[in-house]
């Protein structure tokens, strides 16, 4: 489990502040946003690479307050892997297992996991794209982190390797069960592995509940247009003589099923188009 | 709000036809093509006129000392005690200078590459000043702070250690100039490597120290091996501080100095060659790093 709650960072004139966000154990959340929004920062804040000015974190029922990032228990995959040039793909795996007696074991179940069994002597420079990512998840997941912090980790894969990925993501999660914290600007990464979604804006979760609630329900117009939820159009809703309510804006004028009136936003989703 | 009205949508299929021919571009440059390529950003030609005039510039004069130097008297150079001893000292004093350098030089460098504190600029110039100033300047600045009569020079004297006029003294002047080329390459090498890969070995389980040791000191290697090479050949090279902190024991450049002083052009140009010979095997040592780091 994870939780966090009244955090503030600030950086560079970056403020950051989530008023709550709570992780269930095993669960999958996704926290998505636009570039710049503060994602990644909110993951080194539970990585413990970055220390809040005020607020707690927890990771299971331990506040973080103080404890270094080797004793959080956590494994985090960036966007751009960030494997060790200098190590092979054995020992890239087998980084966090040092003094282990079954760290040779390990390894080799880890990347059967992966999907990177063939691949344990060669040189990570020499791997695509998508077998660099998924040995920087298995080097994540070899040590059984109680966390797992995904930054983008499908963003920079062509569309096959995002396929694979995600599916091989959906399957470590159902048969790991780590919790996971998995960042992402793609709400259709979300769609498919997460239980529950956290927008991120400006450095302020902005909204949060299952993927669907928030697909459907969008809390503003800069969500809906963020996560494609629909067209968001701007108009006003005034009442007819009949009492019909229409939604007018400078091109069209619909008939809508609504109590409130005045100045607002209206989303049309293509699939319910007739 | 859910719209209730109808809306239809109008638009025309669009096909596009793919040409999956291969193009011609697809074919694999050759090295004739690749070196071609490199010409072709458009160099004006005076660069070329001017960089060989500056290179004539550089290596006429050292070309001239070698070709001075009375080879065929190789023997009676090689056989010179005095110089044997001023080269075992030189040697001996800038490889104790590159390790004084290297040791305190790489947690500074660390440190002014990775951290953002307060004063950082002011320490990363100050730093640098005993390579801005003349070396007798640097000299003189560690005999005001080093001498028999000041407070460290005192403490150090009592405990057996002399500096002026001493070895230690040497090995104090060559890292006191030669330090500041070893943090600004240590500086940079680590600057090149990512964080990120220290953060990823810090919640693998690596302490800061180990995430050092593991991840950052084996990635820097090259760029450190080759500060600390140009860090040695200054060190070798320096004069101008040895000569006010040290005089004696005598290193190469104090020697040759003193025999151009009393047996003139000739009596300096066969120890003046050997240094020469020196530096090239510091461009060739440096060549071979950047070809394995290329």
């Amino acid at each position: 489990m994870i939780a966090l709650e009244q955090i503030a960072f600030e950086r560079g004139g970056f403020r950051l502040e989530a008023a709550e966000l709570i992780v269930p154990e095993g669960g999958y959340a996704a926290v998505i946003g636009p570039t710049g929004s503060g994602k990644t920062t909110l993951l080194e804040l539970i990585a413990g690479h970055l220390a809040p000015a005020r607020g707690t974190i927890r990771i299971g029922s331990r506040p973080m307050l103080g404890v270094p990032p080797e004793a959080r228990g956590v494994g985090m995959v960036y966007q751009r892997h960030f494997l060790f040039p200098h190590l092979d793909v054995r020992a890239n795996l087998g980084y966090g297992l040092r003094g282990r007696a079954d760290r040779s074991a390990r390894v080799t179940e880890v990347s059967e996991l992966v999907e990177v069994r063939e691949l344990l002597d060669r040189s990570v420079e020499t791997l695509s794209g998508g077998e660099r990512q998924r040995v920087a998840l298995g080097r994540a997941l070899a040590a059984a982190p109680s966390v797992l912090l995904l930054d983008e980790p499908l963003a920079s894969l062509d569309p096959a390797g995002r396929r694979r990925l995600r599916t091989l993501l959906r399957r470590i999660h159902e048969t790991e069960g780590t919790t996971v914290v998995h960042v992402t600007h793609d709400f259709e990464d979300a769609l498919e592995l997460a239980a529950q979604v956290a927008v991120m804006v400006s450095g302020r979760l902005v909204q949060q509940g299952k993927p669907v609630e928030v697909f459907r329900t969008p809390a503003s117009p800069f969500v809906a247009e963020f996560i494609g939820s629909g067209n968001v159009l701007a108009g006003v809703v005034t009442a007819d003589d009949d009492g019909m309510a229409r939604f007018t804006t400078e091109a069209l004028t619909l008939e809508v099923v609504d109590e409130r009136r005045g100045r607002c936003h209206a989303m049309i989703r293509p699939e319910e188009i007739r | 709000m859910a719209a209730s009205s109808k809306l239809s949508r109008r638009g025309r299929e669009r096909v596009s036809i793919l040409d999956d021919s291969k193009p011609a571009s697809a074919d694999p440059p050759t090295a004739t093509a690749k070196r071609r390529t490199r010409a072709d950003g458009g160099t004006p030609r005076i660069f070329a006129l001017l960089a060989a005039g500056l290179a004539l510039f550089i290596i006429g004069p050292l070309l001239k000392l070698l070709l001075l130097s009375p080879w065929s008297g190789l023997g009676d150079v090689l056989g010179d005690g005095e110089l044997h001893a001023a080269i075992l000292v030189t040697l001996v004093s800038a490889s104790t200078a590159t390790l004084l350098a290297a040791g305190l030089g790489i947690p500074l460098a660390f440190l002014l590459a990775r951290r953002d504190f307060r004063g950082r600029p002011l320490v990363e110039g100050m730093i640098q000043i005993p390579v801005l100033i003349p070396h007798p300047v640097a000299g003189i600045a560690l005999l005001a702070f080093l001498g028999r009569d000041t407070v460290v020079g005192g403490a150090l004297a009592a405990i057996g250690i002399e500096v002026i006029n001493h070895a230690v003294g040497l090995v104090v002047a060559m890292a006191f100039v030669a330090t500041p080329i070893f943090v600004s390459a240590a500086q940079s090498a680590f600057q090149s490597i990512d964080p990120r890969l220290e953060r990823v070995a810090r919640t693998l389980g690596d302490t800061p120290w180990s995430a050092f040791r593991r991840i950052t000191l084996p990635l820097a290697r090259r760029g450190l091996a080759a500060g600390a090479l140009v860090t040695w050949a200054r060190a070798v090279s320096e004069f101008g501080a040895i000569v006010v902190v040290a005089y004696h024991p005598r290193v190469a450049s104090v020697l040759i100095y003193d025999r151009l002083t009393t047996d003139g052009l000739a009596g300096a140009v066969p120890a003046a060659s050997l240094l020469v010979l020196v530096a090239l095997v510091v461009v060739g040592g440096l060549a071979f790093l950047n070809r394995r780091t290329g």
